[in-house]
């Protein structure tokens, strides 16, 4: 089937959303050039385009990030062809450097910025809103309520452009972007323009001299701008002679519309707001005696009414927020406020488990995260659960020493209160302080795994060591008068396998290190039970906030974790700056060489480009390397053990180092065997409660696996401390 | 008058593809519809949902508290979450299926009385809000079909059955063969058959449905 956006029908519909309408309209305009970084809820725009890209003789890419696809966009108009470049919100931050600037020099062919916004942080860090970055840039600004008006927009926006020789920025939200509507089909428009660059134009050399005479020249733009914001077709009154004028702009309009009986209200439907359309709104003032303002996000139309002096009727007496989307039923309760409507029913909140966007199962995030979390692992006990029985006592003194003998065990159940227990062993602290004590040097710490060892011909059972660990850890043999304390049985504790109430777990510490994160799927270990992912700020800053940590002096090790895309994105300046100003921090790139989050695009290491071609692999290995990374190592995540074992030897290690955790994204595989709990199981819940997989909940007998929603990856099989998953394979 | 439809389930069970198709078929039946779809950081296994409204009328993508018409589920627990939105006395077409989220899990372990939410819960706490509740065992049906991943498309078997969903079966048809995996389409007609045929054991004994040929 051929695409639909691709549809040489004018004046036919087809169902497309926002982001595919955005496409269809710059189609219709001609263009030969669209770049972006994917962005929900932009993404699907140059997708879109991609698909149809060869019909029309358009190149489409996925360039690395928004400034560079914009600074691309912007070369390519300068040769006088038209060009898109499309972002979410926060890529337009990226690119503000280049759009800033743009506005200055102006362009030649039509150039179109579609940025989409977030209201309600759906899957962003920020809800900022784009039309104040009009403001701040001087870029004209047309903002679509519905797929038709992204469609019509854009195309549009291509011939503002050449007009007034200036980028024009389409902005969407996410309802937009992300909803279905019928489309009325234009006409496809062929331009044979040929790409010429006018070498002499000193419009393009921002120098001094040059950009104050372009300031001057963008204030002209801007005059003629205005002239046609009053007359846009996008900027329209519906008279109904009524007392009472609804203005608005995007989808909040249409909720408005939706709610109120249309008739009984004048409306004003702004669509081309920046520059603001001074004028018109004054005329619909005078045919009004109230005005009502409808927008989303930041009151833009209310701060340019105020500037004006005129009165209306804005969020503040309507109740409603800048934060946060609307919906039919806030405005509905906003009108409700000012009589205009009657009021909505209340409802009533039920009590059902929460079930937040979280890591698939079968995720390497996740299992890299619980490796992670293990590192300086620790026999841990949960006194909720701990009854006092001392069988871990009996065990451990049966393994260490043949007998059934308390006093000779390395655990000790302890009495916290009447009604509570709870066991203890040594909890593996870095820089062990039982070691600092020792007078006679027979304890030392394994820099492998953390374990305190003694050594018993030096040891003279002085005692110093017992009384510096804060913890009681550490005990007297009763015979031989040498110190004992856990080893962690290599890995696998005695105490653990037959604690009959599963208190007892081998758990990791998060105590001696710091993990800052980043944006992509991978944030979501900041959530429980993963909780490893400790910050996230915007693409890239993990690294440098770890810099920044390591050089004021934190004593905990710190670690940064990003993901391929958004390494490339905005991670090598980060790794570049920490190799050369030598900061101590981590770097952990989780490869799963693909841009997940928004739908698996490729990545500049994935060998594939936006239009399907293949392309160099960028391996990560070379450019951590070649931007001046000595120490760099590759671990398989579904290895937990390697995983662990090269972590623990990481955080010793000083100066920048790289690991890259590579598996690819499991949505992009076949499904591997499915896994199987077995009779062994005893509900310990270490696969719920600490390893965190969704395809695993507990009945009354045992741990079960949803065989559909398991995708083999038999990371669970390692994580069970009683053997009891094992591969249907 | 518009029909509205809130359709609810979990990150990877097909909420999207499911909308394209209903919307796709729509547009071919010559019906105007307008959605509003919530996805992007719910691949897998968060909270989804889609507003779907068919008719002349519906113009924007947000259905308000109360005026769906029917609620369908995909999951069993995600029908209680949206209830908000349905008509009092509206349709709940709801998958027998529960995909227990990990957080109550971890309750389950921590909290030793707390326990598991059942169909039974749901189903009663539904009762509440309307008598039409039909429930479908769709994860069987899909395996029926050759595929346990056509639980979307039984559901969309079940709606074809209603009066008051107004597309043509063929265009729902073509719609699936055009948007599912070309290797999967005998597979999603099949499913999408046992849906209809199931409907007239359960949803067609509470609400007005087409006959069968």
């Amino acid at each position: 089937m051929t695409s639909k956006i691709a549809l040489n029908k004018p004046r036919s519909f087809v169902l497309l959303n926002g982001d595919e309408a955005v496409a269809r309209g710059a189609i219709e305009a001609g263009i030969k050039i669209a770049s972006s970084y994917p962005g929900t809820p932009s993404t699907e725009i140059l997708e879109a385009i991609a698909e149809v890209a060869k019909d029309f003789g358009i190149y489409a890419e996925w360039s690395v990030n928004e400034i560079v696809a914009t600074e691309v966009a912007a070369g390519a108009s300068m040769t006088g062809v038209r060009s898109i470049v499309s972002m979410k919100h926060v890529g337009l931050n990226v690119a503000a450097d280049a759009a800033m600037t743009l506005a200055y020099t102006g362009v030649e062919g039509g150039m179109v910025i579609a940025v989409c916004d977030d209201p309600a942080m759906h899957s962003s860090q920020n809800e900022q809103d784009t039309r104040f970055f009009s403001v701040h840039s001087n870029l004209p600004l047309l903002d679509a309520g519905s797929p038709q008006e992204a469609s019509d927009m854009t195309r549009d926006a291509f011939e503002i452009s050449e007009k007034l020789q200036l980028p024009v920025i389409v902005r969407l939200t996410t309802r937009v972007a992300h909803g279905k509507a019928r489309v009325r089909l234009s006409e496809i428009q062929k331009l044979a323009r040929k790409a010429k660059f006018d070498k002499a134009g000193s419009r393009w050399v921002m120098v001094p001299s040059n950009a104050i005479r372009q300031h001057r020249t963008l204030q002209h733009k801007l005059a003629e701008a205005k002239k046609l914001v009053e007359n846009s077709k996008f900027n329209v009154i519906e008279d109904n002679g009524k007392k009472v004028g609804i203005v608005g702009s995007g989808v909040g309009y249409y909720y408005a519309r939706s709610i109120l009986d249309t008739k009984k209200f004048s409306w004003l439907k702004l669509g081309f707001v920046y520059p603001f359309p001074t004028d018109l709104v004054k005329t619909f003032a005078s045919k009004v005696k109230k005005i009502v303002v409808i927008e989303e996000l930041r009151p833009y139309i209310e701060e340019n009414m105020q500037r004006l002096h005129m009165e209306f009727l804005g969020k503040d007496q309507l109740g409603l927020e800048e934060l946060g989307e609307f919906t039919p039923d806030k405005i509905r309760a906003a009108f409700s406020r000012l009589g205009l409507c009657p009021e909505a029913e209340e409802q009533e909140v039920l009590d059902l488990p929460p079930r937040p966007p979280g890591l698939c199962p079968g995720c390497p995030h996740r299992a890299f995260y619980y490796a992670l979390n293990m590192v300086n692992q620790f026999v841990n006990c949960d006194p909720e659960k701990c009854v006092g029985c001392v069988i871990c006592e009996y065990a451990c003194s049966w393994e260490k020493e043949k007998v059934f003998n308390p006093v000779k065990s390395r655990i000790r159940a302890i009495r916290l209160d009447p009604l509570s227990n709870a066991a203890i062993a040594c909890k593996i602290c870095k820089d062990a302080p039982c070691v600092a004590a020792c007078p006679e040097k027979a304890l030392a710490q394994s820099t492998e795994i953390g374990v305190v060892t003694v050594d018993e011909d030096k040891c003279n059972g002085c005692g110093w060591c017992i009384e510096a660990c804060e913890y009681g850890a550490i005990t007297l043999h009763p015979t031989k008068q040498k110190v004992i304390v856990c080893d962690l049985c290599n890995g696998e504790p005695e105490c653990v396998q037959f604690c009959p109430e599963g208190a007892l777990s081998l758990s990791g510490k998060t105590t001696d290190k710091i993990v800052t994160g980043d944006i992509g799927c991978y944030t979501l270990g900041v959530l429980p039970p993963v909780n490893t992912v400790q910050t996230c700020l915007c693409m890239g800053a993990g690294i440098s906030q770890a810099a920044g940590m390591f050089h004021a002096g934190v004593k905990d090790k710190v670690f940064a974790v990003i993901g391929d895309s958004t390494f490339f994105h905005a991670g090598m300046p980060g790794l570049l700056n920490i190799a050369y100003n030598k900061a101590n921090v981590c770097v952990i790139i989780l490869d799963n060489h693909v841009v997940a989050m928004t739908g698996h695009q490729p990545t500049p290491g994935s060998g594939k480009t936006a239009l399907g071609t293949n392309a160099k692999i960028i391996g990560l290995r070379d450019v951590a390397k070649g931007l001046g990374i000595d120490k760099v190592e590759v671990v398989d995540p579904y290895d937990v053990k390697e995983t662990t074992k090269v972590m623990r030897e990481i955080l010793d290690y000083q100066g920048p180092s790289v690991i890259i955790s590579e598996r690819p994204c499991p949505l992009k595989i076949e499904k591997g065997p499915v896994r199987e709990v077995l009779e062994e199981c005893n509900s310990c819940g270490v696969c719920v409660k600490v390893f965190g997989c969704p395809a695993i909940s507990l009945t009354a007998a045992r741990a079960e696996i949803d065989p559909n929603l398991c995708w083999g990856c038999g990371v669970c099989e390692q994580v069970c401390p009683f053997d009891a998953i094992r591969s249907t394979g | 008058m518009s029909l509205n439809i809130f359709i609810c389930g979990v990150g990877g069970q097909g909420l999207v593809l499911l909308t394209t198709v209903i919307g796709n078929a729509c547009a071919k039946s010559g019906a105007n519809v307008i959605t509003g779809e919530m996805y992007g950081l719910s691949q897998r296994s968060g909270a989804v949902s889609v507003h779907l409204r068919i008719g002349e009328d519906a113009f924007s993508p947000l259905i308000p508290y109360g005026e769906a018409d029917i609620l369908l589920s995909l999951e069993a627990i995600e029908t209680l979450r949206y209830i908000e939105y349905l008509k009092k006395d509206g349709i709940v077409l709801m998958n027998k299926r529960i995909m227990h989220p990990p957080i109550e899990t971890s309750k389950i372990i921590t909290e030793k009385e707390s326990k598991y939410i059942t169909l039974e819960d749901i189903v009663a706490k539904l009762r509440g809000w309307t008598q039409n509740i039909a429930v479908v065992d769709a994860l069987k049906l899909a395996r029926e079909s050759g595929n346990v991943r056509t639980e979307n498309t039984v559901f969309l078997g079940c709606l074809s059955a209603l009066e008051a969903f107004p597309v043509d079966e063929k265009a729902i048809r073509e719609s699936i063969s055009e948007a599912v995996p070309k290797k999967t389409i005998e597979q999603n007609l099949k499913a999408f058959d046992l849906g209809k045929k199931s409907a007239h054991g359960s949803l067609c004994t509470l609400v007005p449905c087409r006959q069968l040929p």
